[in-house]
């Protein structure tokens, strides 16, 4: 409860799983210069699960006036120890230590390295040579590799990384309400509305999802054949809308309007939401599969199967101009 | 030259803590850092200055200490106060060679900014919100406008509208009516029936009024009035419970709850606040014999929301979701609803680290420069985004500062400090010194002098003039305001006196006298700038509109300077004024269009009846007969 508490600001940016992730990660910093300190800042405040520093020099005058996090009083004490115990007082929560071997021959001296027991290695003011090495073996075993590196005022960053794969539920900007495949409890409620109706109370209260699949529909009755809408026509039919205003604050009216574009657009599955279908790890699901793609594979066999080649329908309805009665209709179809 | 060089740091919270860290680390010696604030647990996960140890201490101090140790030599002076307490003057502000905005709402980044165009002073502003952020340098410029500034385009007068005695008569035993039954209702806070009473009213009763209000839903979804459920009173399964402790960010907190659940979050919280109401008011035994409080008890203080107080926050997110549910509003989780009412933006270390830098660096651009020139707009001026967007290309984007518009309301106002002994200067005294300065001034004969919107001089008005800045209630962090009956207004160019009361010392009367009442600290500070000066004279070369009198001085008075001080180099002074006819040549292509139209009447001087003018802000119309 402490904990939810101190991360509060950042919880409202990646949630509770978002932490989680963050809190299992064990990173290892080659070389405690400034930059990869204050990388290490960054990412210990937050709450990483542990951090490791690889780095066999002591500090030096040069340490104290660019790196916060070493003071005066630590010259000529190990830099990766004087670092880690600054670095742990900015968080409990977070475990670190220190290995005394020069990052650049750790890969042959020291057999208890594997780059395999980190999540990250962040490595700084490393030789080319050590990088091209370090850079294969991460690649091997998958673990993401960031180079930084600083000089004045001009700094260098690069990632290596084989594959992230993120699941993460949210809503797109506009709703999927598949005009131009209507199910059939929605054709049932859109024949009940009279565009003409002479009422102008109820004329006012149509919802524009129903003033829209009319138009479509109408329109799909003079054109059988053709397999989607122009932008042409939809622009002819946003006029008709526009037309058929009684009287200019129709909101009703003027939200089918404003939805034409998009809302008569054919439904399909996104490009990229489709190479992720198509992508081949989905046919070579083992044991070890990330979950990301046994969710795309159980995606694809729905869009298959019980889809009829669609993805699954969110149902969110937006607010829209009509009564409450009509509103919830439409939220319960 | 950095041991010198003394900066001003405007918060110590996110970006203030990574701030002093590079300024220190940058080599700045002489830092001086405000914030009011407190240090909290939640500060924890990016102010790295803070530790646990530290929560409820002075987050200037703190990390005012914990940079010192950093570099002993550098000073760092913290102040555990609000930037805006008349200690910090005009006077105070004109100490520091570089202003450094770490804050987290708009009122005082408006109020340091006004301090900063006063005294002259570089100001670096910035804001974070989650993974974006921005660092905008100004100097000398102008920021956001301010609220209140006495300006006549900004300035509205209240109006009360009333429509016709009975209406009004009526109006006012409604609102007695309401008054009464919100009083007998606070008096039952004590009582068992105190939440079922409540929620009657709020949600049943004030509903249905608003309901029988025919007109007032004819285009929106109606209401629908909620009654408390009847039986025993709601007690167990209180959701908030299983998120207390923590504040909002436990499983319960996450998850919206059902009708039901709201229901009895709000019995409970009410009741644990109306507890805690007669507690803090020392009511805790209620002296009547039926459970209510005495009518003593109401007039006490009550108690203000904070959003990490879980009784608070149980009972504004039970009720404003009740609220919801009535007005068909999808309802919120307690998470949610705390980042609503309580304002949160979502902040990292990260961010933070960017932006910081970012400051730093443009400061230490600023010192190599000696930190600009007042009467230069330095071509370098620039906004940085930091943004997070997966579709662009690039994480950090510039953009150029907007130069300041002569129709701007903001811009083209100038600024100055007046330094007053309060108790001996007079508003005649202020008048005479305005009169003085008549030709920098540009305002013609007939000034105006105003304080906020209310009017202390004019030319048919002077009451006034004897009584004293003291009698007028005007004093340090003030605002005198010297505009022209004389001129039109978009050419007005009005000037704002930020007074400093000098507070007299000298023991006896005869050695006060010596002292001049009022002193204008830096008069070149009434010169125009020469950015607004040159737009203005392109305003007066404009063909299809004749000057005015006031223009062609203004342009006069632009090419004097600019004569006098700013281009000797003959090559450059004709560029300058090709650019003048060009821009003059522009505005006449874009006045053709006719589309912006200003009718001035003005009777006095035969004027011509209706003239295009430059596209401004808001329409006016000027009756002076």
């Amino acid at each position: 409860m402490d904990k939810t508490r101190r991360y509060d600001r950042q919880l409202r940016l990646w949630k509770a799983h978002g932490q989680a992730r963050l809190e299992a990660a064990h990173i290892c910093l080659l070389n405690g210069t400034a930059t990869g300190s204050e990388t290490l800042k960054n990412l210990v405040l937050p709450g990483i699960g542990a951090f490791t520093i690889v780095d066999h020099r002591l500090v030096a005058e040069t340490d104290t006036g660019c790196n916060f996090f070493v003071t005066k009083s630590d010259i000529g004490q190990p830099r990766g120890k004087a670092i880690v115990e600054h670095l742990k007082g900015l968080n409990e929560e977070v475990s670190g230590r220190w290995v005394n071997q020069n990052p650049e021959t750790i890969l042959d001296k020291d057999s208890s390295f594997s780059v395999s027991d980190y999540s990250l290695i962040i490595a700084t003011q490393c030789s080319s040579e050590m990088l091209i090495r370090l850079a294969a073996n991460c690649q091997e075993v998958g673990v993401p590799l960031v180079v930084c590196e600083t000089a004045g005022f001009i700094g260098y960053l690069r990632i290596q990384i084989q594959e992230h794969t993120i699941i993460e539920s949210y809503s797109g900007p506009n709703e999927d309400l598949r005009l131009d495949r209507p199910f059939p409890t929605l054709t049932e409620f859109v024949q009940k509305f009279d565009l003409n109706d002479p009422d102008s109370m109820a004329h006012g209260q149509i919802p524009y999802i129903v003033i829209l699949l009319q138009y479509y529909q109408a329109w799909q009755r003079n054109n059988p054949e053709a397999p989607s809408m122009t932008l042409k026509e939809k622009k002819v039919i946003r006029e008709a809308i526009t037309r058929a205003m009684r009287h200019p604050d129709e909101e009703n009216f003027e939200e089918a309007a404003k939805n034409v574009l998009w809302a008569l657009n054919t439904t399909q599955i996104p490009p990229p939401v489709r190479e992720i279908l198509e992508n081949p790890r989905c046919d070579q699901l083992t044991e070890n599969s990330p979950d990301f793609w046994v969710l795309a594979r159980a995606m694809r066999d729905f869009v298959q199967q019980e889809g009829d080649g669609m993805l699954p329908l969110s149902g969110h309805v937006s607010d829209m101009k009509t009564d409450t009665a009509n509103f919830v209709a439409i939220q319960s179809l | 030259m950095s041991a010198e060089t003394r900066v001003l740091v405007v918060g110590a919270g996110g970006i203030g803590c990574e701030l002093l860290k590079n300024l220190v680390l940058s080599g700045f010696l002489d830092i001086h850092v405000v914030d009011l604030d407190t240090i909290d647990l939640s500060n924890l996960n990016r102010q790295f200055l803070f530790q646990r140890c530290h929560i409820g201490q002075s987050k200037a101090q703190v990390a005012a200490a914990a940079v010192r140790r950093f570099n002993p030599n550098a000073r760092v002076t913290p102040y555990h106060d609000n930037i805006m307490h008349p200690k910090f003057d005009a006077r105070w502000f004109a100490r520091f060679d570089l202003v450094l905005n770490a804050l987290d709402n708009l009122e005082a980044r408006r109020y340091v900014n006004r301090l900063c165009l006063v005294t002259n002073r570089p100001l670096l502003e910035s804001g974070t919100a989650g993974y974006q952020g921005q660092v905008t340098d100004y100097l000398f410029s102008q920021l956001f406008g301010f609220a209140g500034d006495g300006d006549e385009d900004s300035t509205t007068t209240m109006t009360q509208t009333t429509e016709g005695g009975s209406d009004n008569a009526e109006e006012i035993r409604n609102l007695q009516l309401e008054a009464t039954a919100l009083k007998r209702l606070r008096l039952h806070m004590l009582k068992d029936t105190f939440a079922r009473e409540v929620f009657q009213k709020v949600f049943d009763h004030d509903i249905r009024r608003l309901l029988s209000m025919e007109d007032m839903w004819a285009t929106r979804t109606k209401p629908t009035p909620m009654t408390f459920p009847t039986g025993t009173a709601p007690a167990t399964g209180d959701p908030a419970a299983e998120g207390r402790g923590g504040g909002a960010t436990g499983l319960a907190a996450q998850r919206v709850w059902d009708q039901a659940e709201t229901i009895r979050v709000f019995s409970d919280s009410i009741a644990r606040l109306a507890r805690r109401f007669a507690k803090l008011t020392g009511r805790l035994d209620p002296t009547t014999d039926d459970g209510t409080l005495p009518e003593a008890a109401l007039s006490e203080t009550g108690m203000s929301f904070d959003k990490d107080d879980p009784d608070m926050l149980d009972f504004v997110t039970a009720t404003a979701n009740l609220r919801s549910l009535v007005f068909h509003i999808a309802p919120q989780s307690q998470f949610d609803v705390k980042a609503m009412a309580g304002n949160i933006i979502p902040a990292i270390a990260t961010t933070n680290a960017v932006i910081a830098g970012l400051i730093a660096l443009q400061a230490n651009t600023l010192r190599r420069c000696g930190f600009g020139n007042a009467n230069h707009l330095p071509p370098s001026c620039q906004t940085t985004y930091l943004v997070q967007d997966t579709t662009r290309p690039r994480l950090l984007y510039n953009e150029k500062l907007a130069a300041p518009s002569p129709t701007c309301a903001t811009c083209r106002r100038r600024y100055a400090v007046l330094e007053v002994d309060p108790t001996r200067a007079t508003l005649g005294d202020f008048l005479k010194l305005a009169q003085k300065y008549a030709t920098q001034l540009l305002l013609g004969d007939d000034l105006i002098i105003e304080e906020g919107g209310r009017i202390l001089y004019d030319p048919d008005f002077d009451d006034n003039l004897d009584r004293t800045f003291a009698d007028l209630g005007l004093g340090t962090n003030q605002t005198v305001s010297l505009t022209s009956e004389d001129t039109l207004p978009p050419y007005i160019w009005p000037v704002s006196f930020w007074l400093v009361a000098t507070t007299t010392t000298t023991p006896t009367p005869e050695d006060n006298d010596q002292l001049p009442p009022l002193v204008l600290t830096d008069p070149s500070r009434l010169e125009m700038s020469p950015g607004v000066a040159a737009a203005h004279s392109a305003l007066a070369n404009s063909p299809e509109s004749p000057p005015h009198p006031t223009q062609l001085a203004i342009a006069a008075a632009a090419k004097r300077k600019a004569d006098t001080e700013l281009v000797p180099d003959q090559t450059k002074i004709a560029k300058a004024q090709e650019k003048e006819e060009e821009a003059a040549a522009a505005r006449s292509r874009s006045l053709s269009t006719g589309d912006f139209r200003t009718i001035v009447l003005d009777a006095d001087r035969n004027a011509e009846k209706s003239r295009v003018t430059p596209p401004l802000t808001d329409e006016f119309i000027i009756l002076d007969d």
